[in-house]
């Protein structure tokens, strides 16, 4: 992989995303851009150190590149490039860290321990989530025919691709699910929200002898006509789960249609 | 002669154990911050040392080393590189950043 990249490309894959995740939460950010300076500082420092030491290293055998992994770039003729991108982003990656856990750990906070416990508790809740399912018709209908489609890929031994695309299928429709279950319910509260009130209001001013009729002419209050704005969401969430399904159902027909036509002659 | 090792121990232990000795209090202070780093280290570094070793991007064997190899990694690599080396950039750090907590 990477071929003569391999070096520098590990580094970017080991480094970057780690930096994404210290550079891009807002949080996280405000507290490294007001450290940016001797982040930089010691980036540079580290980065110099490394730089200059390296190709004395190298040059006594304490370790070697394969050739055929390595740019084969040296600045001034004496440090590889890929050593210095190396020390560059190794650098930058702890020089951030540590300036950021040193501020949350003056504040009595252990950041890592804090972020892995609200990570495990989004999971808890997300896979309590996942119980909706089983609340609702067509959900479990949905699920009923993922299990129907996995057992046919087992048996029909489909390639990692058609794997892949089952996976991806299967996980879309129950995700469309999920939303719309989502959508619903807060539909539901918010369109109902003022609506037993009124409803109640209603049947408190039929049920009141004496003003506008008797207990005896009163009628049970008219279901109360629903929101238009609420019913157009509703329905655009269940058509995101047709449209999720319909997708679904393509891509099965596509792998098994030809599959189970071949086993039926 | 272990090449790697007299290396680390020159540019590595010594002077993270000098830097440590000058920073020992705010060493103490942020040991939850080191413990961390060590712990990325032994984690996602050995990870992707031992992938550089397997692929082929280093190798460890260009010269005599201490003798012991853990997964393809000689006990030198584990223990000074990891260790040193990461309290040395943890010391490198902390002395910058040093100067913007005070401000």
């Amino acid at each position: 992989m990477f071929e003569r990249l391999s070096y520098v490309g590990y580094t970017a894959l080991f480094c970057v995303p780690p930096l994404a995740l210290l550079w891009l939460r807002r949080e996280f950010a405000t507290v490294l851009r007001a450290r940016l300076r001797p982040i930089l500082l010691s980036t540079a420092v580290l980065t110099l150190y490394g730089s200059v030491l390296w190709p004395r290293a190298l040059a006594r055998g304490a370790w070697a590149y394969g050739p055929e992994r390595v740019t084969g770039i040296e600045l001034f003729g004496y440090v590889p490039v890929d050593d210095v991108f190396w020390w560059l982003l190794i650098g930058l990656l702890f020089s951030s860290f540590i300036a950021l856990s040193t501020h949350y750990e003056d504040r009595g906070v252990d950041i890592v321990a804090r972020e892995i416990r609200e990570l495990w508790r989004s999971v808890v809740y997300a896979l309590r989530g996942l119980g909706v399912i089983r609340l609702e018709r067509n959900s479990t209908i949905h699920v009923a025919v993922a299990i129907f489609v996995l057992l046919e890929a087992i048996l029909f031994d489909v390639s990692a691709t058609e794997w892949a695309l089952v996976a991806l299928a299967i996980g879309f429709v129950v995700a469309a699910e999920l939303v719309n279950s989502a959508v619903e319910r807060v539909a539901d509260r918010v369109g109902t929200g003022s609506e037993p009130e009124a409803a109640g209001s209603r049947a408190r001013a039929a049920a009141a002898p004496g003003r506008e009729g008797t207990s005896a002419e009163a009628v049970p209050p008219a279901p109360p006509a629903p929101d238009p704005v609420i019913a157009v969401i509703k329905d655009a969430a269940a058509a995101a789960v047709l449209v999720s399904a319909a997708a679904a159902a393509a891509v099965g027909l596509t792998i098994f249609l030809g599959r189970l036509l071949a086993a039926l002659s | 002669m272990p090449v790697f090792a007299w290396f680390l121990l020159v540019f590595f232990v010594v002077p993270a154990l000098a830097l440590g000795w000058v920073l020992r209090v705010e060493m103490a202070r942020y040991r939850r911050t080191i413990v961390w780093c060590l712990a990325f280290v032994y984690t996602i570094g050995a990870g992707w040392d031992w992938l550089s070793v397997r692929t082929g991007v280093w190798r460890y064997d260009s010269a005599p080393t201490l003798g012991v190899w853990i997964a393809g990694l000689p006990i030198e690599e584990l223990v000074g590189f990891y260790v040193f080396g990461t309290l040395l950039i943890v010391g490198v750090a902390l002395l910058a950043l040093g100067r913007s907590r005070r401000v």
